[in-house]
This record gives structure tokens, sequence and C-alpha cells, in this order.
């Protein structure tokens, strides 16, 4: 498949030291630059005994980042991956990519902020499920300890308004005292001087983020994955046009001990569909099928809540999505959906944390893939691997996740589990990590992540990727 | 009257009024002048966290911290930003001290670019892995304490005579925050400087003991004063760190911005 990822040459390395360099050099006014980040190896072997291979990805990778702040409002903030894989999850044989995971200028006052570039935005309070994080697209093409680091970032402008002060405090007075031509007081007055003044912040902000066109997020499958005969063929829906342009805009407010956001969304899902575009039937058996991925229209409003009590933290979250399927005719496509999660963390023991969290989705006239029996049966497997890949094959589903981490800073000890489990059916995902910093500069960990459930669900899609993994891993 | 019964007089009258003047400085009112003496209205400084256990030698972590002093002329507004080790970079903490003694402590991870909620209870946990606590760092005041002057004695931290107070919190959440049932201050009664807190459980058992040292005026004349140096041993484990202030400027026009979730996740 003709994915999107960038690929570069080994020069992609020297440019990027040079590249982050010279920006330095290049703006020699600037208050401070730095630059840090992160080498990485890892290996992840299959823990499927019907795997079709035992090693499913070895990578090595770089992670720099740079800042250049200026001593007025601006900052450069760039941030740069490269990764190898032997094999890749995509071609089986040896891939390098690399990337400007970040790059954004940013200018900053007390009442505005503006950023332009490639820039991630997180959004939500869940864990291991944001329904309401519809703004991230993610790179699905490689395996990863860390989720977080799929993220894409795409290309856009954000604009971002901290009100003006609601009130404004004085933390010293001078006494003013007016007397008439005789000399005598007539009036006693008082002033704030200059400087001694406390702001009081308005407690709530807003972001404005537009984006021209849409990150996509990559999905993509080794052609041993695919039946005989099937070739998936590259995106042609994010091309530059105002109908891949995405804008959200997000509300926060604070209040003591709790703080809420709301986000309006209009853009992509960035998870892509599989959709037919071509068909050449040879023989019953020699079917020829070509597949493209397209990304349908979403519009997403929801909020989320935070609150600190006295010994837990409430958490929740919750999103309504209309998208193009919103009579839920379209067995291709999600229909329209409520999703929400709510869970409950605390901590004991000093280093040990646990978060139990309750998810539910809800698919608006939803109809089972059972009614699509009758028709095309090249039709029903694609509308059933979309289904998989977007979680749409129960009208409902409620699940139950549940995780403990445990972080010693003072040994360098540090480990988690969670499991995410379908209340629907036997359906889930757990994963489980154990690690140990040696020092500042260095650590190592080890892991499972797997997936189970029955035939054509969505956690079955995953399990082939079940694995257990080794990495270490360097800062700088 | 001759000028020797007038020097008498002066010498008498401050061995009677002098000792007993200082002596009826209720508890409540040397904490307050106490914290009077450290209030700074803004400052910004570099800082490190030196953490040393019996099997290691330390651990260093070092980062830019920012302070405000709040309208209400008792409580801080503190932000943090580490810088050192490169794990754990542009990880921030941003604590809003709040009246009764229950403050927002808000973490930013910038892994998951992420601010995560510290529940109260446990704001009495370690600071970034410190033997300090996220409550030692913005400590309870005293309006927050019933206190008690328990003694007069020698400064058990540098030189000089030390109030010895006894604190305890006023409501059950102020205990549980600081994670102690009461604590014990030594002031010294000249200076009004904290030199030593220790924190104690209900059972009588020492907690945590933090000795303030190296205090410097903000401004050089003996205004508001900041202890550029602070030690903490957690009882339990013997846990050590040292929290050194490098670079203080202090700066009473520290914006309110810096004190925002939107500056926290914007390292």
């Amino acid at each position: 498949m003709n994915h999107q990822k960038p690929k570069i040459a080994r020069s992609f390395w020297w440019a990027l030291i040079l590249g982050f360099s010279s920006v330095g050099f290049l703006l020699p006014s600037w208050g401070k630059a730095e630059i840090s980040g992160s080498v990485f190896l890892n290996t992840f072997q299959a823990i499927q005994s019907d795997a079709d291979t035992k090693t499913l990805q070895n990578s090595f990778g770089l992670w720099v980042d740079s800042e250049y702040e200026s001593d007025g409002p601006w900052a450069l903030n760039l941030s740069a991956l490269g990764q190898y894989f032997d094999p890749s999850l995509v071609d089986e044989e040896g891939e390098f990519n690399g990337a400007l995971r970040e790059g954004y200028l940013d200018w900053r006052t007390s009442k505005w902020a503006v950023s332009a570039g490639r820039r991630i935005f997180t959004w939500g309070k869940g864990d291991g499920f944001n329904p309401g994080d519809v703004v991230s697209s993610f790179d699905y093409t490689f395996l990863a300890t860390d989720e977080e680091t799929r993220r894409l970032a795409p290309t856009g402008l954000q604009f971002e308004y901290l009100p003006h002060r609601r009130d404004v405090r004085c933390r010293k007075w001078k006494k003013l005292i007016k007397r008439n031509a005789a000399g005598k007081i007539i009036r006693r007055l008082r002033r704030c001087v200059k400087g001694h003044v406390t702001e009081r912040r308005e407690p709530w902000s807003l972001k404005v983020l537009l984006i021209p066109r849409f990150e996509p997020s990559r999905v993509d499958f080794r052609s041993s994955m695919l039946p005989n005969g099937v070739t998936i063929g590259s995106s042609s829906s994010n091309e530059d046009s105002l109908k891949n342009g995405e804008v959200a805009v997000e509300w926060d407010y604070r209040g003591e001990g709790w703080d809420t956001s709301w986000l309006l969304f209009y853009g992509r899902e960035h998870l892509p569909y599989f959709v037919e575009k071509s068909r050449q039937i040879f023989s019953p058996t020699d079917v020829r099928l070509r597949l493209e991925p397209e990304h349908q229209q979403l519009l997403s409003v929801g909020g989320d809540y935070s609150h600190a009590f006295e010994s837990v933290v409430l958490t929740a979250e919750g999103v309504f999505k209309q998208t193009s399927n919103s009579d839920g005719k379209r067995m291709d496509r999600r229909p329209s959906s409520f999703e929400a999660i709510a869970g409950l963390e605390w901590g004991f023991a000093e280093w040990h944390r646990i978060k139990l969290q309750a998810a539910y989705t809800t698919f608006l006239g939803y109809q089972s893939l059972s009614r699509f029996a009758a028709t095309d049966p090249i039709q029903q497997g694609i509308a059933r691997l979309n289904s998989q890949l977007h979680g749409y094959t129960e009208a409902s589903q409620s699940n139950a996740i549940l995780g403990w981490f445990f972080d010693n800073e003072e040994t360098g000890w540090r480990a988690n589990a969670s499991v995410n489990y379908g209340l629907n059916g036997p359906e889930g995902y757990g994963e489980a990590m154990v690690g140990y910093q040696w020092q500042d500069w260095i650590e190592t960990r080890m892991g499972v992540q797997a997936f189970s459930g029955p035939d054509q669900s969505r956690s079955e899609l995953y399990s082939a990727l079940n694995n257990i993994y080794l990495e270490i891993k360097g800062w700088f | 009257m001759t000028s020797f019964t007038w020097c008498c007089s002066l010498v008498l009258a401050l061995l009677i009024f002098g000792p007993r003047a200082q002596a009826s400085l209720s508890a409540t009112e040397v904490a307050r002048q106490s914290e009077e003496a450290t209030r700074v209205k803004g400052y910004q400084a570099e800082a490190k966290l030196t953490t040393t256990t019996a099997a290691d030698k330390g651990k260093i972590k070092e980062f830019k911290m920012w302070r405000q002093l709040q309208a209400d002329l008792i409580n801080y507004n503190t932000m943090t930003r580490f810088h050192k080790p490169s794990s754990i970079k542009d990880e921030g903490v941003l604590i809003l001290e709040r009246e009764g003694d229950a403050s927002d402590v808000l973490l930013y991870l910038p892994r998951f670019k992420k601010i995560r909620r510290v529940e109260n209870s446990n704001q009495s946990g370690s600071f970034m892995g410190s033997a300090f606590s996220y409550a030692d760092i913005a400590p309870s005041h005293y309006t927050d304490l019933n206190l008690k002057l328990l003694a007069n004695e020698s400064c058990p931290v540098g030189e000089g005579e030390c109030y010895v107070l006894r604190g305890e919190g006023k409501t059950p959440q102020v205990k549980r925050r600081s994670g102690y049932d009461y604590t014990k201050t030594w002031i010294n009664t000249k200076t009004l400087l904290t030199m030593r807190i220790e924190g104690y459980s209900k059972e009588g058992k020492r907690i945590r003991r933090v000795d303030f040292g190296k205090y410097a005026s903000t401004d050089g004349k003996g205004g508001a004063n900041v202890a550029q140096e602070m030690s903490a041993i957690r009882d339990k484990d013997g846990l050590k760190t040292q929290f050194q202030i490098l670079d203080l400027k202090v700066d009473e026009r520290i914006k309110g911005s810096l004190f925002t979730r939107e500056n926290l996740e914007n390292p």
C-alpha cells in the first residue's frame, strides 16, 4: 500500500542535526535555545502461536526536541522523530521513517496566544479511551511502547484568548492627603503604588483552531495480512480543498478544585474507511480488488470535567458525534454516536495510583451487519473490516477499565497494568509493563500488549499484533 | 531627676517591659510576623533538588520556579518547570494555594501533553521523588493552624534563641493535606525567621524534619527574606533532600498569566 508516511533517506539525520543547530545561529538574538531528546531501541515479539512471523518489529529511533525562546513573546518549537524498522509492520522489509513531528512558532502575551505550524493537540480527561480526542490523528503503522508517540500533528493555526483581568487588587497603597490653601486637610485619599497590583484573571479561556487540511491517521496492512488479489491504494480525500479543512473551538473554565472544558469540532474522522475503487473478476477464485481509504465528515460536541476531592480525583468526558451516516443505514460507515467515560483515580502508599473507569458508547439508528448478509459478499467484507476498525460491531458497548500505576522515583522501578474489558461480551485489551531506570538518563522496560475477542470483533482484528516487548531508552 | 536616675529608670523599664514585651507575643502573632518576614510579592529562581539515600549518592533535579503572593497577602501561587534530568524535561507543577488550605495542585506531563490533578490527601506525598512533600513546598499558613507557644530554647539550626511553636491544623482537611497531625516550628526570636519545622503523626512519631538555612534579604537592606537552602529528612527511610535556590530574582511585577493552566501546558 502506498501509505502517506514520508520516507526520507539517511541524510535525514544530517539535515536534522544541521537544521536544528543552524536555527540557533540564525536567531542569535534569541534568549534561550535548548536541544534535548531521546534514543530508543526496542523489539516486539509475537505471542500468538499462529502469528505469521515471530518478530513483529525491531526498531531504533531518535527523537530530537529543540526550543528557541526569544526575550520577547516569541518561541519556536521543533520536534523531529526518525525511526528505522526491520522488519516493518507494513513492508516486511527494513523501512526508515523520518518526519518533523512538531514545528510551530508561538507568540504569547498575557492576554493572547497564537501558534502557527505543526502542533499536536490533545483533548479529554479519560485514560485509555478518549472519545473527545477528535483533533488528534495517530500513526498505527508501527508498534510503540507508548501510545502518545503515535500522535500526528496537523498543520494549523491556533488562537487562544486569555481574558482580561476581572478585578485588580493592590498590595501596596500610598496615602495621599489633599490640603486647602491654608494647609488644612480637606481629603484623605489612597492610590495603589505602581507595580504592586495583583491580577485576578477571568477563570475561563477560549481556543480556536483552524486546520486547512486534515491530517489522516495512518493504518496499513502487510500484504500477507490481506486476502489474495486485494490491494490498498492511497487516499484521494485529503487534497487541498476547503472541504478538507477543520475547525475546533475549545472553552475552558476553572473553578476551585475543578475544571471543565467544552469542545466543538467540525472536520473529518481521521481513521480511514476502506472503500472499493475497482474490481476485476477473472474467475470465482481470482478477483482483483482495489481499496482506498476515505475519511467521512464529523461534527463533534462534547465536554470534560475533573474534580479533586479529598482523596480521589473524578474525571469525566462525554461526546456526541454526528457522522454522515446519521440514520445508520450504511453499513460501511460508523453511525452517529454518543460516547462517554467517567472514572475515579486515587493515589495510595506514596507511589501507587489506581484508576477505575466506566465507558459507554451507543450508536444511533444502528443496524446489525447481519442485515447486510444478502448483499454483495465483497461489500459485506469491506463493511466488516470498517466496523472492526472503527468499533461499531454492536449497537452499544460498555467497558470497564482498571489501571494500576506504580512509579517509585527513589528506586527507579516503575510498573503499570491495565485491563479494558468489554461488558457486552468476552472482549478486551490488556497491557502490563515493568521498567527500571538505571540512571537519570537510561531506562529498560519490558511488557506485554494483548487484545482478545471473538471472531469479527475489533479486538480480534488487532490480536495479530499481540506482543511482548523489550525496550532500552536513553535521554540526552 | 538627675540623669543617673533617668538612666536607671530606663534600664529598669527595659528589664521589666522589654523581655515581657517579647514574651507577650502570642503564638499566632509570632507565626504571623514570621510569615511577614519572608513575604515576597513575587520572585523567580533557578532551583536544585539533590536527593540522597543510603544506596544512592545523589539524584539531582533542576528546575525554574516562580512565586507570586496573592491579593489576600497570605497565599501564594507557585509554578515549577523542570529542565534536568532530560527524562523529566518540561514537567511542571502548578500550586494554587486557596483559603482553608485546600491547594489546587496540577501536574503537567509532557509525554502525554496532559494535566493531572493531585487530590488533597495525596499532597502529603513526595514532591518529584524528593524528601519534601507538595505540602512542604506550599505549607499551611498561620491562619490555618491552631498555634501554641511551647518554649523558648536555643535554635537547633543557626545561632540564637528560638520560639518553639506547636501548630495543629484547624480542620481534618488541613491535617490530611500536610500529612502531619501537628508540627513543631522553631522561629528565631530576633529575626523571626523559621529555622526548623518538624511534622508529627497522631502517635507523636516524627515524619519529616525540614531545616532552613542561608536566608538572604531580597532587597539587600534587611527586607523580606527568602531561605536559599532547605534540607528535608524523611524519618521512615532516611531519605534526604537538599533544596537550593541558585539564582533568585525578585520580581514584584511578576505576571499572573504565569500561574495558569495555559502556561503550565505550554513549556
